[in-house]
């Protein structure tokens, strides 16, 4: 039988790679398929090739494990912010491969960085400085957290503290979805600042009457660089809440009406009132208000949502014990930023500056 | 984490024509200034760049830096992007070089005995799992299979198979013509339809030889 006869099989078998592209459709020479209809053997072989190919098409997805995603985030996080050039290819130019090996830890940062709004961790050397909570990583899932507790909030309002009184604020909860919702345009994210400066302090409508505030009652004893993860969790819902307050005169007459316990009162006194309404003039709104321990001290932990239309950075003021632990440069408003700051239990808005223990403004890095 | 658009890394149409795609809108804000919009961006795609890293270096270790490496490489180059590819794409297309290039370097610095290479510079596996299967192993699940297959059987499978990429893209990646592609691929199906159990070579003398032909015929190009 020679391999050149019409209707008689090729008596070699064709060539490997040659069956795999009969198995694929593509073109081959004819004497490959008048081969391979006599073969048992390679219509074997056609099959598993085939076989195979739709098993490879068909694999899922394998899930990066998740201390591998952690440790890429933190190297992006560190990692300084993208060249304002446009890279010459655009795509996967392996020149400057050299550089990218530097490491995420290592960035060229240059010394200043003016006004551009930066994530507060992002100085040098600071993400070995901070608990590994308090990198902005973590930060970055304010405002998706934020949404969860609105989307969530009218599970949430139930008086959670101590489960005492659980009944008593479960009034508040429509009013609290509402209000939410309005929130979620604005977001959660953080950098430093010292207090608004006394001049911008005309109370602006949308500061504090209308938005229901949450708040907590966690008495967690905060150093610096626990203050913003704390804040976090504040608002993602992970530490309990006591209610939510609307913080304006007559949701402070509801609260009390409602027979709420000590605590509560102890952090809508009418002089941190006052301070609240202070700090959010020119900034934003308040979200949450925790009371906390600082500095071995009473104290109440302001979060409030930067709102873009504010104008200006925040001039830093005195008072700042815990500047040197909290990043100092100053910077311009951006969106989705969150100050957060701490006063003294007793504190007056008259005072206001001496009574803030610490602040803090962060991007949502 | 992962979206539920096709895989195949051309696949650029992910929804209506018009829509806009947020990785694109990502991508914007983070060239913007934006800290967390690159994060966002990752999330979204690490199960899909992780999944090619870890198929084609088969060690998580070699995995996560290629990932790092090409995460840290399009968050610096991000301004670069000119949009004749998706994001994901685009980022798929870094992360497979990156890969690449780590395959070349564990190639170029064997840490052990350097294997035995073939005509085209594929190594010879240490030990022949058809031997393996010749003495009644169980067939392989695909993914250990592909475990099994020399880097560079490997490498044109994943991403030709796998990963859905042109023939010629991957020529251009692994610096190969497209024929030593083809021939590649066709060698680790070959190899692979062994080690799933399609072809029984203890019983089909026959087969292996045919498939493994290409082999010895050099790389077709």
């Amino acid at each position: 039988m020679g391999p050149d006869m019409h209707g008689t099989p090729v008596p070699r078998h064709p060539d490997g790679e040659l069956l795999d592209a009969y198995a694929d459709g593509e073109r081959t020479p004819s004497s490959v398929d008048r081969h391979v209809r006599a073969c048992v053997d390679c219509q074997r072989a056609v099959l598993a090739l085939r076989n195979v190919r739709v098993e490879l098409s068909r694999l899922a997805a394998v899930a990066m494990p998740e201390d591998v995603a952690r440790r890429i985030q933190a190297a992006l996080t560190a990692a300084p912010p993208p060249s304002p050039q446009p890279d010459r290819s655009g795509s996967a130019g392996r020149r400057d491969r050299r550089t990218e090996r530097r490491g995420p830890g290592r960035s060229r940062r240059p010394p200043t960085y003016g006004a551009a709004a930066r994530p507060l961790t992002a100085a040098p050397a600071r993400p070995r400085l901070l608990p590994r909570s308090a990198r902005p990583e973590r930060l970055a899932l304010l405002a998706v957290c934020l949404l969860a507790v609105v989307a969530g909030a009218g599970l949430l309002v139930a008086w959670q503290h101590n489960g005492a009184g659980s009944h008593a604020y479960e009034s508040a909860s429509g009013s609290v979805a509402a209000s939410g919702k309005d929130r979620a345009s604005g977001s959660a994210g953080d950098a430093v600042a010292g207090p608004p400066s006394v001049a911008a302090l005309a109370p602006s409508p949308q500061t504090l009457s209308g938005s229901m505030v949450q708040v907590a009652d966690s008495r967690a004893a905060l150093v610096p660089a626990a203050v913003a993860p704390h804040a976090k969790d504040l608002l993602a819902g992970l530490i309990p809440l006591a209610g939510y307050t609307s913080l304006d005169a007559r949701g402070t007459s509801e609260a009390q009406a409602a027979g709420v316990a000590a605590s509560w009162e102890a952090v809508v006194t009418p002089g941190l009132l006052g301070c609240y309404e202070k700090l959010a003039a020119g900034v934003g709104v308040v979200l949450a208000i925790d009371r906390v321990s600082y500095g071995g001290r009473d104290a109440v932990l302001v979060v409030l949502d930067i709102q873009d239309a504010s104008d200006g950075p925040a001039t830093p003021a005195g008072g700042q014990s815990a500047a040197s632990a909290a990043p100092s440069a100053a910077v311009s408003p951006s969106r989705d930023r969150v100050k957060l700051a701490v006063l003294d239990l007793d504190c007056n808005a008259e005072h206001l500056s001496n009574d803030t223990r610490y602040t803090e403004t962060a991007t949502k890095a | 984490m992962h979206e539920s658009t096709p895989e195949g890394p051309d696949s650029t149409v992910a929804g209506p024509v018009n829509q806009p795609d947020p990785d694109v809108e990502l991508l914007r804000r983070h060239v913007d200034g934006d800290p967390a919009a690159f994060a966002d961006l990752f999330r979204a795609h690490a199960d899909y760049l992780w999944s090619v890293a870890y198929r084609l270096l088969h060690d998580a270790e070699d995995a996560a830096d290629v990932v790092q490496e090409a995460m840290l490489s399009a968050h610096r180059r991000a301004a670069g992007f000119r949009g004749e590819s998706t994001v994901r794409t685009w980022l798929h297309r870094i992360t497979v070089n990156a890969a690449l290039d780590r395959l070349r370097r564990r190639a170029a610095r064997p840490a052990t005995v350097p294997m035995p290479t073939g005509p085209d510079g594929v190594e010879h596996e240490p030990a022949d799992p058809r031997d393996a299967h010749a003495e009644g192993e169980l067939r392989l699940d695909i993914e250990d299979a592909l475990a099994r297959l020399p880097a560079a059987l490997r490498a044109a499978v994943v991403l030709v198979d796998v990963e859905g990429m042109p023939v010629a893209q991957v020529a251009q990646a692994l610096g190969v013509p497209v024929g030593t592609v083809k021939s590649r691929a066709a060698r680790g199906r070959a190899r692979l339809a062994e080690h799933l159990g399609y072809l029984r070579p203890g019983n089909q003398q026959a087969i292996p030889s045919v498939l493994e032909r290409g082999e010895v015929s050099g790389d077709g190009s």
